[in-house]
């Protein structure tokens, strides 16, 4: 088995900011953003594709390290750049093949099928019919309409915020109202988008 | 309680076994609540893709905030880059067109005045044709062999003298070089001698402040004597 290899301060340092939440889970994100930012010119660079292109796939090597990192699956293994840098060749290499056709429908995807693997088989089956059938736009569309306060409610809760940490960037009084107030938000959504 | 806030418990995981099985079980068998979950997660993945959006957006803000401030840096270090090239070029073209130095101007000299020796096709029995086809075929060692021959049993030859010292020239056997066109200014007899000439030109190859020194003094004498040669000097003379 491979030997993990010990972290360097400023990768640790970076880590445990993400790991404990809150607004230190931002400046973290924004940190290990900026860090690592010269690997953009490196892929233009390297792959000769447009600044644009590189920018995109460089934020979303960002975003799939954070929820990897989240989610334990990183576990130390080598350096945060090497790490980065793996994801990142592979989205290069993603754009140039053209395979990246809709980001937004591949995330939304994602997160589906993750959900989707608590369930039972049986309900597993009627969901997929479902979700198949749903208009996603027509949802997406709708969400744009709520009041800023259940948008940034909404926002927070699809980047994995606990209730705790929602109250504390929202003000609420508890998590039990940040719940509450979710799912009244949620009932508003539902409204819109199911008029009759 | 709303069939959201029990959506939103499983998905949690805040449900117990038993709790979930029921759950399940009321998805396969109540399609309105399985649409109310449909809901919740497109809801829950749309909320998601916001998110990453917002978050693109900010890193968006960050990179273009980064490369402003990065920009006046990388200004200065464009316009050096241009300023090294440009004094590459300018260094480049100074060594292509600058004049050649004076050891270079002998060196012309003498592959162009004696590159190629005249044979006489009158005589192939004579040893000093013999030599200059050698030298011709560009064999100088060859060649400078039968000059000495020449120069073995009649040292005072003086075509042996003259195309010994302008094969050991060739060689870049100074010392031997001086040695015959020394011994070939002797010859007053001839009146084109470029004996000083040759002498003046082999020392300037030699380089060295001794050798320069002399080697102006005989260029000065091919001047002021009007002696063959005087084009040649008064070009090495001009910038010295």
């Amino acid at each position: 088995m491979e030997r993990p290899v010990s972290l360097g301060g400023t990768d640790r340092e970076i880590i445990e900011q993400l790991v404990k939440g809150g607004v230190e889970r931002r400046k973290s994100e924004e940190r290990l953003f900026t860090r690592f930012s010269y690997f953009i010119r490196e892929g233009m660079r390297q792959h000769g594709l447009p600044e644009e292109d590189i920018f995109s796939a460089y934020s979303d090597t960002i975003l799939t390290a954070i929820d990897q990192i989240l989610s334990s699956n990183f576990e130390g293994r080598s350096s945060l750049k090497t790490y980065l840098y793996q994801i990142f060749h592979h989205k290069c290499v993603d754009l140039i093949r053209k395979k990246t056709s809709n980001k937004n429908s591949v995330n939304r995807s994602e997160t589906l099928s993750d959900s989707l693997q608590r369930l039972s088989d049986a309900a597993k089956s009627v969901l997929q019919q479902l979700i198949e059938k749903a208009d996603w736009n027509l949802l997406r569309e709708r969400m744009t309409r709520l009041d800023d306060k259940c948008r940034q409610m909404l926002l927070l809760w699809g980047d994995n915020y606990s209730d705790r940490e929602i109250a504390a960037a929202l003000s609420y009084k508890s998590p039990d109202v940040v719940k509450t107030s979710r799912v009244r938000c949620m009932e508003k959504l539902r409204r819109m988008y199911y008029p009759t | 309680m709303s069939d959201l806030d029990d959506i939103d418990r499983y998905f949690r995981g805040e449900n117990s076994p038993e709790e979930k099985r029921q759950f399940e079980d009321k998805i396969a068998d109540n399609p309105e609540f399985a649409e109310q979950v449909t809901f919740y997660l497109g809801t829950l993945a749309v909320s998601r893709e916001n998110a990453r959006e917002s978050k693109r957006e900010r890193f968006r803000t960050l990179y273009d905030q980064g490369q402003r401030s990065l920009s006046p840096l990388r200004r200065l270090t464009n316009y050096l880059a241009a300023a090294a090239v440009v004094a590459g070029l300018v260094i480049g073209v100074y060594w292509l067109l600058r004049a050649p130095s004076r050891s270079q101007l002998a060196d012309r000299y003498v592959r162009e005045q004696y590159g190629r020796l005249p044979v006489s096709m009158g005589n192939p029995a004579d040893p000093i044709q013999d030599g200059l086809i050698l030298y011709n075929d560009n064999q100088l060692d060859e060649a400078l062999r039968r000059f000495e021959s020449i120069l073995a049993s009649d040292s005072s030859n003086f075509l042996a003298l003259k195309y010994a010292g302008i094969v050991s020239l060739r060689l870049e056997n100074y010392d031997k070089a001086l040695g015959y066109f020394e011994k070939m200014e002797s010859h007053r007899e001839y009146y084109a001698n470029p004996a000083i000439l040759l002498q003046a030109l082999t020392l300037v190859r030699r380089g060295g402040r001794e050798s320069e020194d002399k080697a102006k003094k005989l260029l000065q004498t091919v001047l002021q004597k009007d002696l063959e040669g005087k084009d040649i000097a008064t070009k090495l003379l001009r910038n010295w």
